[in-house]
């Protein structure tokens, strides 16, 4: 990996870890910025009212209506961020008054984490939710049903630096490439395989000419019924029949699995560029040798003939590992391999 | 013969004579047309031993002639100790001005007096003599108006015609612009028989201290502000002879020949005109002694009866009263200011041990012992009463530290608000003035400031602060325990009550400073903040002590610790802050000091 690429990364990682690790994932927490008759960054039904706390220009907001409801999304916080939220929260909740904490992890109006609030007389509250063990955004809510008097002065959520000990939320109706450990936490009409929900289980849940093979679509790897042997040389796939050369080795389809498969006595080995074990790398014939001819893969100039391999390209998908401990987020870099062509 | 005899043992108090000279002559007198020789000597001759105090008396005689008797300063001449040669000079230099006058045809007053030594025919001064009958030949021959000759010397009778003394007639009083009698009168402290007596009470003789009392306006008999001199010669006499009745040198009786022509008696002063007076209440009974500070000189002895007031002028100036009834005596410290009458008001007196009070007004010599004590009993009472003219208007200015109030409800509010401790000031400034009421009381006004201090939150644009400050005035009460002379080292505790005034200021967010039904790409990155200042006014107060040091005059240190406590800020919830606490001051202490 030359050092170019070693520099892409970094900067990457580092674009990534300002926007999702950042540990506030809300904005506008104290609602002190007003825009017009609501708060800036948050979506408003019902009727609102801005009015002062312990001091007339410290501002908080009172739900007037009794269906008022606060909301906000962040869409740049996912599963791979943190699975644990640090609330804080001050708020004048009188006794008898329904105000719920909800969270929407799909951002779908569904909602999977519903929490009527305490009775509260502006006393700081903390508390950790435990988010689901796959998440690709979340939506907080903040809901009032029924009458009464509910301010809120500050609803803080922060990724916690500490692990939830609280069972993680449950997450159903997951879409296509998202990590599962079951079935019925897949979206309706797609499949847990591989740790990923997909579009099928197995060959036979595929039709007549299709396999249920790994697809990597927009970053995303799942399994989904695709046309047998249609997966190109150096693609990701998980089973023989989805590749066109009809080897899937090491979840890549390869040209060869030995030596022997080789014509003229060429070898067959991984690529030098081979740099990063990913375990996604084909294997090929003749690497390094000069001897592929034109129209062949190749992934360097010594592999062909002519001296002259074009196209070859190995993309670094960086995603940042900020789970858990990660303290600062740690760069990581999805190699995404496409083979030249000797001319 | 004045010696050792009837000498009373004393010797406690200093020996300065009031600063008679301060007081305002009376006007409407003698004016430019009276002339006085004083002649005063303690020399003693052959065979006598020095007196102690006719020079003095000496000065004091002129003191009241030009303050209460109408003499010009210029008019007035002192000879101190002067031999006989020297006598007779003076006498012709006063001739000299009284012809003057009388070839101008205008009327004219001399008045002589001698205090010394003397026999029944002649004064002596020192080794020189100067012949009683060529004394008053020479006076006689002035061609004065009206002349008056006082002699304070044993024997002096003799002076008189040998027909022997005469008592004054009784003259009705008149004006006394105009001489309206004309002759000598001659004034002896004794007959021609008796001894002249000094007293060590009196710092004085017998005889010039009770003439000059009189003159003061202790002799001032039918009240009418004016001292004649048969009033002065009663006075004078009444009081020579009771102090001297029972000592071992023997009564002593003043004399007095008056030759004059005319319907009235001879007005010597006039003390109701005098521009300082203490009187005594007409109800009161008993004995006054009236002593001048910080000399502790006797300006007046009265024993006075019920019925009268009595006037007194004295110069402007400090004084303590001695009053005595029965067996109970009591103190007042007075101060006669310029233009103005005191009344003295015994009821008012502190009391004293009536062994002092015995002491001062018996002539009795005292044991060893009854002296030491009263010595003591003196100091102790000349301190007190130093001490209640020594420090009376003070200042401080000092700096210092204080306490914050960090678990108060109005900090724990902010931190459930998300505030962070800010910028904190601890330092403290104190002013102060003060007024010092009674030796041990003062009461002042104090200025100090009050916590200065913030907390921040760190919100996701701008950080937010709030600060407060504020300051406090209070009226104060302090309780002194002094030592030392005049107030060395000085501890004392401190109450204060009085109002604070405190603000706070607040960056709160500009109203409607973002954008209306702002789209969700939009994120906002940064506010509009304003400053919104709140104030407070609140009552306030301190208790406090500490210490006091004074090594000048004027200047000193001090130090004190102080709780004070000050809720002056509270936010909408109702919680309170104290800007307060402990502090400790360190001041700078200036007084003012008579």
């Amino acid at each position: 990996m030359t050092l170019r690429m070693i520099s892409q990364v970094g900067l990457a990682a580092l674009a990534l870890c300002i926007a999702s690790c950042s540990s506030d994932l809300i904005r506008n927490p104290n609602v002190e910025r007003w825009c017009g008759p609501t708060p800036c960054d948050w979506k408003v039904e019902g009727e609102v009212e801005r009015v002062g706390t312990w001091h007339p220009n410290d501002y908080a907001v009172s739900l007037v209506s009794d269906d008022a409801a606060l909301i906000q999304e962040n869409a740049t916080v996912d599963y791979r961020d943190t699975d644990c939220f640090d609330f804080a929260m001050v708020a004048k909740i009188d006794r008898g008054v329904d105000v719920y904490l909800e969270l929407d992890f799909l951002a779908d109006g569904t909602v999977e984490f519903s929490q009527r609030l305490p009775v509260s007389d502006w006393e700081r509250r903390t508390f950790r939710v435990t988010a689901p063990d796959w998440y690709s955004k979340v939506r907080f809510i903040i809901r009032k049903d029924g009458p009464g008097l509910a301010i809120l002065a500050e609803i803080t959520a922060k990724m916690s630096r500490y692990q939830c000990s609280a069972p993680a939320i449950e997450l159903l109706g997951r879409p296509a490439g998202a990590l599962c450990n079951g079935t019925e936490q897949c979206a309706e009409a797609l499949s847990c395989k591989g740790g990923s929900c997909g579009g099928c289980d197995s060959d036979q849940s595929c039709e007549n000419g299709q396999v249920c093979g790994l697809q990597d679509i927009e970053g995303v790897s799942y399994y989904m019924c695709i046309d047998a042997a249609s997966t190109p040389l150096g693609a990701a796939c998980d089973s023989h029949q989805q590749c066109e050369t009809g080897l899937c080795l090491s979840g890549a389809c390869s040209e060869c699995a030995s030596d022997e498969d080789c014509e003229d006595g060429t070898s067959c080995s991984y690529p030098r560029a081979k740099a990063l074990d990913n375990g996604l790398w084909p294997k090929l014939c003749a690497v390094g040798q000069s001897s592929r001819q034109t129209g062949a893969a190749c992934t360097e100039n010594l592999d062909c003939q002519s001296g002259s391999c074009e196209g070859f390209e190995l993309r670094c998908e960086p995603y940042v590992d900020c789970t858990g401990s990660a303290t600062p987020c740690i760069p990581h870099c999805r190699p995404k391999l496409q083979l030249g062509t000797c001319r | 013969m004045r010696s050792l005899c009837g000498l009373l043992l004393w010797g406690l108090w200093g020996w300065l004579a009031p600063a008679a000279s301060a007081a305002e002559p009376v006007s409407g007198q003698h004016g430019r047309h009276g002339y006085a020789l004083l002649v005063g000597s303690n020399a003693g001759g052959p065979g006598q031993a020095d007196l102690r105090y006719a020079e003095a008396d000496t000065e004091r005689v002129a003191d009241v002639l030009t303050a209460l008797g109408g003499y010009e300063r210029e008019h007035v001449e002192r000879l101190l100790h002067p031999t006989a040669a020297q006598l007779r000079a003076a006498l012709e230099r006063m001739r000299g001005e009284v012809e003057r006058l009388s070839r101008e045809g205008v009327q004219s007053r001399f008045f002589f007096y001698y205090s010394g030594h003397a026999r029944a025919d002649a004064l002596n001064l020192g080794r020189d003599q100067v012949p009683l009958s060529e004394l008053r030949e020479r006076i006689e021959s002035l061609p004065a108006t009206l002349s008056i000759v006082v002699l304070d010397a044993c024997q002096s009778g003799a002076f008189s015609r040998p027909k022997g003394a005469q008592q004054a007639a009784d003259f009705s009083f008149n004006s006394v612009e105009r001489l309206n009698a004309e002759g000598i009168a001659v004034v002896a402290s004794s007959n021609e028989r008796e001894l002249s007596q000094e007293s060590e009470l009196l710092r004085s003789s017998y005889f010039t201290h009770h003439w000059l009392v009189a003159l003061r306006g202790g002799g001032d008999h039918n009240g009418d502000g004016r001292v004649t001199l048969s009033e002065a010669y009663q006075y004078a006499y009444n009081h020579t002879l009771a102090n001297t009745a029972e000592s071992a040198v023997g009564e002593q009786h003043a004399t007095l020949e008056t030759n004059l022509r005319g319907q009235d008696d001879v007005p010597l002063t006039q003390p109701a005109l005098a521009s300082s007076r203490l009187r005594v209440p007409s109800a009161f009974e008993g004995r006054v002694l009236v002593q001048a500070l910080p000399s502790w000189s006797v300006l007046a002895e009265l024993d006075k009866v019920s019925g009268q007031p009595v006037t007194l002028a004295l110069p402007p100036g400090r004084y303590a009263a001695t009053v005595r009834r029965g067996d109970r005596a009591s103190r007042c410290s007075l101060v006669l200011q310029d233009g103005a009458e005191v009344s003295l008001q015994p009821e008012q007196c502190a009391a004293i041990k009536a062994r002092e009070a015995q002491a001062k007004g018996d002539d009795r010599p005292l044991t060893r012992d009854e002296l030491r004590a009263m010595r003591m009993a003196e100091q102790i009472e000349q301190q007190r009463i130093a001490d209640t003219q020594d420090e009376h208007l003070l200042m401080e200015f000092g700096v210092g530290a204080a306490t914050d109030d960090n678990d108060s409800a109005y900090r724990r509010r902010l931190t459930d608000f998300g505030f962070q401790d800010g910028r904190s000031m601890p330092l403290r400034a104190s002013v102060g003035v003060g007024y010092r009421l009674l030796p041990n009381l003062v009461v002042g006004l104090n200025y100090y400031n009050l916590e200065a201090n913030s907390a921040v939150r760190e919100t996701g644009a701008d950080p937010q602060e709030i600060a407060w400050t504020g300051h406090a005035l209070n009226a104060y009460v302090q309780g002194d325990l002094h030592a030392g002379r005049r107030r060395l080292v000085n501890l004392f505790v401190r109450l204060g009550v009085g109002i604070g005034w405190a603000w706070t200021t607040f960056d709160a967010v500009r109203r409607d400073s973002f954008f209306p039904d702002q789209s969700p790409a939009l994120e906002a990155t940064g506010s509009g903040m304003e400053k919104i200042r709140q104030d407070f006014l609140r009552p306030t107060g301190f208790a406090g002590f500490g210490a006091q040091v004074m090594p000048g005059r004027f200047l000193g240190f001090q130090a004190e610790l102080r709780y004070v406590l000050a809720d002056v800020i509270k936010n909408d919830f109702g919680d309170r802050h104290n800007l307060g606490g402990v502090c400790f001051i360190f001041s700078v202490r200036a007084r003012s000091w008579e």
